[in-house]
């Protein structure tokens, strides 16, 4: 290998080889969710007649692991790359890592013994009408202890930057304000602005619980409006914030592939102060719906949702455009994957914003559009980059190559079953098929047809997911040795 | 001093069981009013026709009560009074759901309420054998106290919008002038763009306030952006640990 | 066209220029470095940013006078519908061809979704129906035949099978 992107984080052996442990675990673990989410489709498409009545409890189980699995390898990967600039403390790594594990698996038994089939976002008030009594505070804690790990690493993260940093720099206000100042890496600043939104959606998630707490020990009712406006600034935000994460290490090392980088700057930094500023804001679009909620918060939703396209599109997807389009690119496995991903990010992109208009979201609204593009930005574009960040630290912990067959056949096989999935909830969309519908009724038959293909495709991606991950794995375990 | 927090404390639960009857009450509502025939003070009518020409607040009440009945009449008259102020154009029907009730004992009632628009206001009974009708469709329920022979009954203001439609109705022991500003409203067709029933939720991020028709910011949305704040703090104080020597170059 | 068919043509026009552009810009990137630097793309990146700004202010103008919300005036009929698991209950299950109906939705036990379908299986609006609350949508029907109502909102094990209809006059 010519290339090194990660030497200083390889050198660091504790990170090194905890980044690694979990790396291998996700990578495995994604094998549950991806296959709930593959009986989803298969008992939609009607594959699959035995475990009919488990349908809410995979549609559950899949969105919560997959945003827990996902947003962890996101933190871990940041954690990874920022160690080249600062010292995450491996202990709290460790730790945090530990509580995420076992938050995950109290929220798997809280949805299949406990039978919480709330659905990943779990909307107030039906977490208090289905259920075991056990099942509910399991799975309540479960979020709980979630959020302690992903605040304690977070905290420690910003520790970390904040014994290299001083708050004004990490946040390029000398960029903004033109004065003189020590450079600091997009990097750094991208991850102290998803770091400090992520302990605000933290702490509101921590208000949820404690609102459900009360609930359960009294005999006070909440206010479902209230209730559904804080798992969703949760909710919506962290998703969010899961990419931002991944885009944090994106700028450090994509521009590598082609021997160059980004540089901070006053443009950059105003734009990532502004994100800051309109984050919390665009999680409105998910009550679009609610025609009680004031009208101009609903105008706030649509202006911040919009505002963060503008941001994304002028800035990362415009940098990505002109910097490939000027450097001679170093196109492996890796790089194209990111080139990629990017792309994938953009779709479902449009169509989020798209959906983020109010007379759009009237008629579609809960329909497959919806799963349409968060599968396109969040499967296809986040969870992707990760993947292929995990190929280039894999190449280079263990010193072996990728295969030239990889970018011809791989690539391209798990594009085309990922496509495929994709497009089948695109179609449903079209159609207004709903979303989270066990069965299609009568009326609406297309979705059928659509789940089916779907099904079969997501078997094209399983097939070349499989390669991949014991490629990637192989290459772990030798890297842990050295 | 005490006794008006215990009466407080003690309206409170009784408003809460009560409220837990929201659900039912929302069975009765977007519905015509019963077709049951009334006997007003100077002429017989049907309901339903009577409602159909304007719209139109209903209480029951009957005429022995020794309890809510008068003292809540009192309280709507004087709130209508305001609302007429503000040119809220409709009528006020209080009729009587005591079997015993007779036009004398209206007439009687309507001098002790003696409200001061009299050709707005309108007192009757209904016909006997309907009464049991017209209580059922709009979900009211009483109870006979053998002892003293007084009806149990909380307080009730049904809406009627200029098409005989029920728009709404309000049943509890405490209704707030918040509440029949909303049903004043409702009835003319106008436009109420807060919607939220009668049950008590801990705490909300708006209020409304229908008389003025303005939004209220209430505790919840505090609930909501507190965290940025103290994420801010929190923030602020991470980054004054003390810098690693060297680094700061 | 239905609204569902023109977002999806949008979308679809959008995705051919996405991936053109990453194409044409992974082809560019093979070939060796022409005049064009980083720096003089980036220069106009402010020129990019602009139009992005007025396309995307526009179409929030545009969108602001389309919204669902009700306004001011008088619907010609009220229905009242209460979404409960897993039913609807609506007061009235016919309706004239050409009325203006307000529903008004609320929900007895959790947060469930009212979503009508016309006979084609096409969305033509939907609001939330949460518990506490009702919510108004108003919808003119101009053509007569059933009307399908699915809930949109998950709402338990029986969440897909709740529905009722409406009769078009
Ligand atoms: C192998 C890849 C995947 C497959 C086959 C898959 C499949 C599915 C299916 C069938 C649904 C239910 C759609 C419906 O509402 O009818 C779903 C929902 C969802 N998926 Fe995936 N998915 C995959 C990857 C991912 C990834 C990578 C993420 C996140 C990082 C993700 C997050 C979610 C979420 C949050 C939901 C919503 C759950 C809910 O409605 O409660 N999925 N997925
Ligand atoms: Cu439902
Ligand atoms: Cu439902």
């Amino acid at each position: 290998m010519e290339q090194t992107f990660f030497s200083e984080p390889i050198q660091n052996k504790g990170i090194r080889n905890t980044t690694l442990v979990w790396f291998s675990l996700s990578l495995v673990l994604f094998l549950v969710p991806a296959a709930f989410g593959f009986l989803m489709r298969s008992i939609q498409g009607n594959l699959l007649q035995d475990s009919h009545h488990l349908f809410y409890h995979f549609l559950t189980s899949h969105g919560l692991l997959m945003v827990g699995i996902w947003f962890t390898s996101a933190m871990a990967l940041l954690t990874f790359s920022l160690s080249k600039y600062v010292k995450p403390r491996v202990g709290m790594y460790i730790v945090s890592l530990s509580l995420i594990v076992v938050g995950a698996l109290m929220s798997l038994w809280a949805v299949f013994i406990g039978d919480m089939a709330t659905g990943w976002y779990f909307l107030y008030p039906l977490p208090m009408r289905i259920g075991t009594a056990t099942g509910r505070i399991v799975f309540l804690s479960s979020i709980g202890v979630l959020g302690v790990g992903w605040l304690l690493w977070s905290i420690d993260l910003l520790l970390a930057i904040a014994k290299k940093y001083t708050l004004p720099e990490t946040l390029g206000w000398h960029y903004i304000f033109g004065e003189s100042g020590r450079e600091v890496p997009p990097i750094i600043m991208i991850a102290v602005v998803s770091l400090i939104a992520i302990i605000v959606c933290i702490l509101i998630a921590v208000i949820l619980l404690l609102l459900y707490l009360l609930e359960i020990a009294s005999s006070v009712v909440n206010d479902a409006l209230l209730m559904k406006n804080l798992v969703f600034v949760f909710g919506h935000t962290v998703a969010n914030m899961n990419l931002y994460l991944v885009i944090a290490v994106f700028y450090e090392y994509f521009p590598k592939f082609g021997g160059g980088e980004f540089k901070n700057g006053r443009m950059l930094a105003i734009v990532w102060n502004s994100v800051l500023g309109i984050v919390l804001f665009a999680y409105f679009h998910h009550l679009y719906m609610d025609f009680i909620q004031p009208t101009v918060v609903q105008y706030i939703g649509q202006f911040a949702s919009y505002g963060a396209g503008v941001a994304a599109a002028t800035f990362t997807i415009f940098s990505v455009l002109a910097f490939v389009s000027t450097h001679k690119m170093n196109w492996n496995f890796s790089s194209l994957l990111l080139f990629i991903s990017v792309a994938m990010w953009t779709i479902g992109g449009v169509a989020a914003l798209i959906d983020a208009t109010i007379p759009v979201n009237f008629k579609m609204h809960n329909t497959l559009w919806v799963p349409a593009h968060f599968h396109t930005y969040y499967f296809t574009g986040a969870a992707t980059m990760i993947l292929s960040f995990m190929w280039t630290i894999a190449c280079e912990v263990s010193g072996a190559g990728e295969q030239p067959w990889m970018k011809k056949f791989l690539l391209p096989l798990l594009l085309a079953g990922a496509s495929g999935f994709l497009l089948m909830f695109y179609f449903g969309g079209l159609h207004s098929i709903p979303r989270r519908y066990e069965v299609y009724p009568v009326e609406l038959s297309e979705g059928t047809a659509y789940a089916k293909a779907a099904a079969y495709s997501i078997l094209l991606f399983f097939a070349g997911y499989i390669v991949f991950m014991g490629m990637v794995l192989k290459r772990f375990l030798r890297g842990m040795k050295t | 001093m005490k006794a008006a927090t215990l009466s407080a404390v003690l309206i409170f639960f009784l408003a809460a069981s009560v409220s837990a009857q929201t659900d039912e009450e929302k069975k009765f509502l977007y519905r015509e009013v019963p077709d049951v025939s009334i006997q007003l003070l100077n002429r017989r009518a049907s309901l339903l026709a009577f409602c159909k020409e304007e719209p139109t607040i209903i209480s029951l009440a009957y005429s022995r009560c020794a309890g809510i009945c008068y003292p809540f009449l009192l309280t709507l008259r004087d709130n209508l009074a305001e609302a007429e102020k503000e040119e809220k154009k409709f009528r006020v029907l209080i009729i009587s759901f005591d079997e015993k009730d007779t036009q004398e004992n209206m007439q009687t009632m309507a001098g002790a309420i003696h409200p001061q628009n009299t050709s707005r206001w309108f007192f009757g009974t209904i016909e006997r054998s309907q009464i049991k009708t017209f209580t059922q469709a709009v979900g009211f329920t009483f109870t006979l106290d053998s002892l003293s022979g007084q009806l149990n009954h909380p307080p009730i203001v049904i809406g009627v919008n200029g098409d005989g439609t029920i728009v709404r109705i309000v049943k509890k022991f405490d209704i707030s002038n918040n509440e029949l500003w909303q049903v004043y409203h409702e009835i003319e067709d106008e436009f109420v763009p807060f919607y939220k029933e009668n049950i008590a939720t801990s705490i909300s991020c708006f209020t409304y306030d229908s008389r003025k028709g303005k939004f209220i910011v209430s505790w919840g949305m505090l609930l909501l952006y507190t965290p940025a704040i103290l994420v801010a703090i929190l923030v602020w104080r991470i980054f004054s640990i003390k810098k690693i020597a060297g680094v700061q170059k | 066209m239905k609204l569902q068919t023109t977002i999806f043509v949008i979308w679809i026009i959008s995705t051919v220029i996405v991936i053109a552009a990453f194409v044409v810009v992974y082809l560019h990137s093979k070939v060796k470095p022409s005049s064009i630097t980083y720096e003089i793309i980036n220069s106009r990146r402010f020129k990019f940013f602009y139009i992005v700004v007025i396309l995307f202010l526009a179409l929030f103008f545009v969108a602001l006078s389309y919204t669902p919300y009700t306004r001011e005036g008088k619907a010609d009929e009220i229905i009242g519908v209460k979404a409960r698991m897993f039913s609807f209950v609506l007061t009235k299950d016919t309706v004239d061809c050409g009325k203006l109906i307000e529903f008004r939705v609320a929900a007895e036990d959790v947060t469930h979704g009212f979503g009508m379908y016309d006979s084609a299986g096409t969305l033509l609006g939907q609001v939330q129906a949460m518990p506490g609350y009702i919510n108004r949508l108003r919808i003119q029907f101009d053509t007569p035949g059933k009307y399908n109502i699915f809930c949109l909102e998950y709402c338990g094990s029986q969440h897909h099978q709740m529905k009722t209809s409406l009769i078009v006059k």
